[in-house]
């Protein structure tokens, strides 16, 4: 396997020689390409860089040896909707020396960056969001010649990516279900995750569980966004591990598990992989007694028909946001003299798993944050949190970090849980190196003080803070997030075969914008304080970074035109302060936010 | 009661009666009062037709640089036609299209822009809209502006907002 792979990287690096000399005509972007998107360093077609969510890219002239000398090429703004400047957290797609990028309402911008010293914008496709809507993206998918957006208002757009004229635009979510109680049940479903596209269907999944929505995963026509299945992630009545949703006022309806990131596609088994998010209310267990199936998970679904093949549970019962929406990424790889086909993911919950991507199995997990004390550890066999134990609806695991709404003769009790509540990792991606075997992690780490404010259940089911509204069953304090172990951040890395941490680097700031590994010896990420930096792939040592001053949320690509390479990422997004972000004070706490493209190279 | 008043309060009766029915007709297909509110902003914030039109739609523009555009309270506008309108301007008036491929093709009139002479080409929109927004945007019209005679100053009120100077010509306090 390993043989075969390093095969391939060599056939790679001369297919990049050959790329960077003559880039590729720009070909409608098949199925085929997508299927093969390695095979084009050049370009990068999918938001992941692939189907498999490596984000690996195969470009070499940036490398160790001389990215001390990269530099600012251009950089370009995009337009903030009345002067709000809503999260960016997406990343450009490019194909033949032309960029496709999203600002957080999803206008749509088409840049020519074929000359290396200016993005020229061709054109911009506003599809026309209410920006009451508010506003995160985090990409956007290329399919045949058009540019594909779920949009924060629920919508799926087709864009001609000549002319930039919306061809098709369909209502896809805010449609309220058959089983709703209300009519206007679900009126604040939105879209965050870029969509995916594979076998010409657009991949969708509903964001915004926290407000008290059922998460669903729906697969359209990428021709022309006609809906062919829609499977949610809760089961309902009557359906495998409902009988998980133990109470009596129907929390199923409300209970979250939504999908906040793009997955992967194995196109050998024809299932795509996404994580579901934790159940809601997020830190009020008693709320939902029960495994709460399938929040915190790994769910396979066959792309054609929709139907769930396998799913793994990361944390029943949860109660910190301890959510697993992010990156699950697949390879394969040997592990205990065994070839194994993988799926992979950084867990919010501290740990990093590896599943066996054909059966949802458990391989391995390894705790990947410094703090972490609310299990003891996995257990070998089921990779459950030791402390399981499916005969309670209300688990325990380690008492003094979990969330109960008496405690002693307290009720509401403060505690300190750990890893924060931002994670772990959250919307940003990790990397893998395919040919290093090495997987990449940029996270949060820390600990978050929480306070369980026990919800009253509407009589058969419903949010009780009001339609679309935030229902959380307990508050954090941003205090707390100081004391006693302040928030920081982390580049981890772990070698596949082994499951063992490789290297690890502090970062003064958590890190919100996810990472790139290239051929180059290189990984790639943008930090809070508004520094892009390059690292060693093996030590993790710092070896570049320069500060545009404003904070990214982003995840940086590589691209190649007319013979040079480039790192380009997204900056901008909510402003420094708020969310969390008490604890930076005037350090950060006075740092103005800009949505901004910046493009580096040689 | 004098009589003066008595006809005041029939007029007052058979004009709600009026308005009543007008709007059961003119709510079908029903706008939602989210859309007439989203197309508030557009007309207000995004397409800044106020420039033009003025505020109240009056054909009073509020923005000296921009040429008169004609009020749209006295003309019994459908939906439809002034759907038209926007997405695609008025040859040979300084109206311009919000439709971005508006005279690319022959969805306007049926005619491409290379049809019309220079003189009498519509200029493209600063900010071009989607249907929905022109939807939106026609709702509001609609609902707030179309047929809706006199200015009031509660329409003032509820477009700038309480205690606006703009609204103390209409007998606003303050």
């Amino acid at each position: 396997m390993k043989n075969a792979r390093k095969i391939s990287a060599a056939i790679g690096a001369g297919l990049l020689a050959a790329a960077v000399a003559a880039p590729a005509l720009a070909a409608p972007v098949a199925n085929s390409r997508l299927m093969n998107a390695s095979s084009e360093p050049s370009n990068w077609l999918t938001t992941h860089g692939n189907w498999e969510g490596h984000r690996y890219s195969g470009l070499t002239q940036i490398n160790r040896g001389n990215v001390g000398d990269l530099k600012l090429a251009f950089a370009m703004p995009l337009k903030a909707e009345n002067g709000g400047s809503p999260g960016l957290q997406g990343n450009p797609l490019v194909d033949d020396g032309m960029l496709f990028m999203a600002n957080g309402h999803g206008a749509i911008y088409k840049v020519d960056v074929r000359d290396g010293n200016r993005g020229k914008v061709l054109w911009v496709a506003d599809p026309g969001v209410d920006p009451e809507n508010g506003g995160t993206n985090r990409g956007i998918a290329m399919h045949g010649n058009t540019i594909i957006a779920n949009l924060v208002d629920g919508r799926v757009i087709g864009v001609d990516r000549a002319t930039g004229e919306i061809l098709w635009d369909e209502q896809v979510a805010r449609i309220t279900p058959d089983w709703a109680p209300t009519d206007d049940f679900y009126s604040k479903e939105r879209f965050t995750a870029a969509p995916l596209v594979a076998e010409n269907r657009v991949l969708v999944g509903m964001s915004n569980g926290d407000s008290g929505h059922r998460g669903w995963i729906a697969a359209l026509d990428a021709d022309n966004g006609m809906e062919h299945w829609r499977t949610y992630t809760i089961p309902g009545p009557g359906e495998p591990g409902h009988e998980t949703w133990a109470d009596d006022h129907n929390a199923w309806m409300t209970g979250g598990g939504s999908l906040w990131t793009t997955g992967s596609y194995d196109v050998e088994m024809g299932n795509t992989i996404w994580g579901t998010a934790n159940p809601v209310p997020m830190f009020d267990p008693e709320f939902r007694p029960g495994d709460n199936l399938w929040t915190n998970a790994a769910l396979a679904w066959n792309v054609q028909t929709g139907e769930q093949v396998w799913g793994f549970q990361y944390t029943p019962n949860e109660s910190w946001d301890f959510d697993e929406q992010g990156v699950h990424f697949l390879f394969d790889a040997t592990i205990g003299g065994a070839d194994r086909k993988v799926v992979a993911h950084f867990g919010r919950n501290g740990f990093y798993y590896q599943l066996d991507r054909e059966t949802g199995d458990f391989i391995l997990g390894t705790q990947f944050v410094n703090e972490l004390n609310w299990t003891a550890g996995l257990d070998p066999k089921t990779g459950k949190p030791i402390e399981y134990d499916p005969s309670l609806t209300l688990q325990t695991y380690i008492p003094e970090a979990r969330g109960f709404r008496v405690r002693g003769d307290r009720a509401n009790p403060e505690f300190m849980a750990c890893p924060t509540m931002l994670g772990g990792v959250r919307w940003q991606p990790p990397a893998y190196n395919p040919v290093k075997q090495i997987a990449y992690v940029a996270a949060a780490e820390g600990c978050t003080g929480l306070t369980v404010v026990a919800e009253e259940p509407v009589p058969g089911g419903g949010n009780p803070k009001g339609l679309g509204q935030g229902f959380f069953g307990g508050l954090f304090n941003a205090e707390n997030l100081i004391s006693p172990a302040p928030m920081y951040g982390a580049i981890t890395a772990m070698d596949v075969t082994t499951g063992k941490m490789v290297a690890k680097a502090t970062l003064t700031y958590e890190n919100l914008s996810g990472l790139i590994a290239t051929a180059g010896g290189l990984i790639f990420t943008g930090n809070r304080d508004g520094s892009v930096a390059a690292y060693n792939d093996e030590t993790l040592e710092e070896l570049w970074s320069v500060n545009v001053g404003i904070q990214f949320k982003a995840p940086p690509i590589s691209y190649a035109v007319g013979g040079v390479q480039y790192i380009a990422i997204m900056a901008g997004g909510s402003s420094g302060t708020g969310f969390a972000f008490g604890q930076y004070g005037a350090d950060l706490g006075n740092n103005a936010s800009a949505p901004m493209l910046f493009v580096f190279s040689l | 009661m004098n009589r003066s008043n008595f006809n005041r309060a029939v007029k007052t009766g058979i004009a709600a009666w009026v308005a009543a029915v007008f709007a059961v007709i003119m709510m079908v297909p029903a706008a939602s009062a989210q859309d007439v509110d989203f197309g508030y902003r557009i007309y207000k914030d995004k397409a800044e037709c106020w420039a033009c039109h003025g505020w109240a739609a009056d054909g009073l523009k509020d923005d000296p640089r921009s040429p008169p555009g004609p009020s749209l309270r006295e003309t019994a506008w459908d939906e439809e036609s002034l759907t038209e309108v926007i997405m695609c301007g008025r040859p040979g008036a300084l109206m311009p299209y919000h439709d971005k491929f508006a005279y690319t093709d022959t969805r306007c009139y049926g005619i491409v822009m290379t049809d019309l002479p220079v003189n009498q080409r519509p200029p493209m929109a600063i900010q071009t809209l989607q249907k929905r927004e022109v939807a939106a945007l026609v709702a509001y019209l609609m609902a707030t502006v179309v047929m809706a005679g006199e200015v009031t100053l509660e329409e003032c009120v509820n477009y700038w907002g309480e205690g606006a100077q703009a609204c103390q010509r209409l007998g606003a306090g303050g």
